[in-house]
């Protein structure tokens, strides 16, 4: 069935090879990140290969729908990947959420069972999810399921570290860093297997050819407390969780914490106004990079941060 | 709140250790069943060894033990179960220590599923779908963030509106397939 989205033949046959998949805490409640984005990716020169996907709806959350029930979160998530599919892109996230559902979503739809219940409702809406079609070396067509990307591993495998390296104009020389990669980019390992789940080293490698230092701490791997509906239902709870976390990053001496995952960055930033803690700023791993590229702080949207990270700007924030 | 101090948020060990037995009645036989339906899986293969415990951060923190809720999902103790399947972080620890092969964070979904059916989905259900069934995305924008995008040099709205009316329509139309907008409550009109 030819797809309604009449506009979108122009569109698909411009679009780049990588669709922004920005989710919904990005540009609702931490709109520098989505601003890091659009800056790093021109400062890398390489913005011609990704664009915004203007069709994207909330990926949707998997705390809620597919909590709630798993026929209408596939139904809805094979919504926004067909839209990739359509525009031959990978999907890129920032959102370790945003990246599990999609990728759970990928992996159920090569059920044909689920994929036909699937198609039976996007019928409704004039969609159709087959995946991408490609031609093997062997001449053979085959279908492949849309590629599903964490921006992490696209800067990393895609771009490279020594690109990010060499642009670099302000290093964050002196700076600690203690990354928190969160859950849902580390398991169930054999979805999310980007890397090793065990011992993730790609963030910290980003944070270092930045010129700051990954600072090690106890339960580094540990949850945020905030996954699952854990936030929303028990706030306590959530906080407690946090609490560890946030202690074991302040006795290491860090200066910043730095996160792949808006949530996570949502959580352990709002949660430090009830916690008596010493304050310390969160920030999105595109941040910080944008930081470090030469970025204008101050339009890279800080100020939606709870805890401010004034000193870190003014002692990184270049030429102001 | 003091240093390092263990926290209990939840108390469920009070209720449990009243030296009450449990009566037959309490235990529903069919409520295997349900879970599996619900794609939870085979709690029978539970070895009770508690690694899954061991390594749950909810676990660490409340007396909402996940080991224990299999154990009652194993006796068919409903009633105690469902106050509890959405203390779950779903970080999927407990699954990969699981010896068994057990997957406890997919067994919570089952009974999530269980508990908005039966008891009716939690209040931050209903306002999240809402939203999503409304605007698209799981939450909404404020003035000031309206106003930050701009500052910064972004779309002043995130969500593009040459495709917003689509977008939405299409999510409606989703829910109201699947049946989702009256098992949540979400009055999508006409
Ligand atoms: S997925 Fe849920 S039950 Fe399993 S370890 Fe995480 S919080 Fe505990
Ligand atoms: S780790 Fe597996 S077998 Fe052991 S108690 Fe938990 S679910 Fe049961």
């Amino acid at each position: 069935m030819a797809s309604i989205w009449v506009i979108d033949t122009k569109d698909a046959r411009t679009a780049a090879k990588y669709g922004l998949f920005y989710g919904c805490i990005i540009p609702n409640r931490y709109p520098g990140i989505e601003r890091s984005i659009k800056v790093i990716l021109e400062k890398l020169g390489c913005n011609q290969l990704f664009s915004d996907i203007p069709q994207a709806t909330c990926c949707p959350v998997p705390g809620i729908f597919y909590s709630s029930d798993k026929e209408t979160w596939l139904a809805l998530a094979a919504r926004n990947l067909c839209i990739a599919q359509d525009r031959k892109q990978e999907l890129v996230t920032f959102c370790n959420g945003c990246f599990s559902s999609f990728l759970m979503a990928t992996e159920q739809l090569s059920d044909p069972k689920k994929l036909g219940m699937v198609n039976r409702i996007l019928k409704n809406v004039f969609m159709k999810y087959t995946g991408i079609p490609r031609v093997t070396p062997e001449g053979r067509r085959v279908l492949e399921p849309i590629k599903v990307r964490h921006f992490v591993d696209v800067l990393y495998r895609d771009i490279g570290l020594e690109s990010i390296k060499s642009a670099v104009v302000n290093p964050l020389k002196g700076l600690k860093v203690a990354v928190h990669y969160g859950c849902h980019y580390l398991r169930p390992t054999e979805r999310e297997c980007i890397e090793d789940p065990v011992n993730p080293i790609m963030v910290d490698e980003i944070v270092a050819s930045l010129g700051a230092e990954s600072i090690n701490y106890e339960n580094k791997l540990d949850c945020c407390g905030a996954g699952g509906g854990v936030r929303s239902y028990v706030v306590d709870l959530a906080a407690a969780i946090s609490r560890d976390k946030l202690m074991n990053i302040i006795n290491a001496g860090a200066d910043l914490i730095v996160t792949p995952c808006p949530y996570c960055l949502l959580q352990l930033d709002t949660v430090q106004e009830r916690l008596e803690l010493t304050r310390i700023p969160v920030f999105h791993i595109t941040e910080l990079i944008a930081l470090a590229l030469g970025a204008d702080p101050r339009r890279l949207g800080l100020e939606a941060h709870v805890v401010p990270a004034d000193e870190i700007i003014s002692k990184y924030g270049g030429t102001k | 709140m003091g240093h390092a101090k263990k926290e209990f948020i939840i108390s469920e060990k009070e209720r449990l250790l009243e030296e009450v037995p449990i009566v037959d009645e309490e235990c529903d036989r069919d409520f295997i069943k349900a879970i599996i339906e619900m794609g939870g899986g085979d709690v029978q293969v539970c070895l009770q060894c508690g690694n899954c415990t061991g390594v749950c951060p909810v676990s660490l923190k409340t007396e909402n033990k996940i080991r224990n809720i299999i154990k009652m999902c194993q006796m068919g103790l409903k009633e105690k179960v469902l106050s509890t399947p959405w203390v779950c972080a779903t970080c999927h620890r407990c699954y990969e220590h699981c010896p068994a092969g057990m997957n406890p964070a997919e067994l919570i979904v089952a009974l999530r599923h269980i508990v908005v059916r039966e008891l009716g989905p939690p209040p931050f259900v209903v306002s999240i779908s809402n939203n999503v069934a409304n605007l698209g995305q799981a939450i909404e924008i404020s003035d000031k963030i309206l106003d930050l995008r701009k500052k910064i040099g972004l779309n002043e709205k995130p969500f593009d509106e040459r495709y917003r009316s689509k977008a939405i329509m299409d999510i409606r139309t989703i829910m109201r397939a699947t049946g989702y907008d009256k098992l949540i409550g979400i009055d999508l009109g006409d």
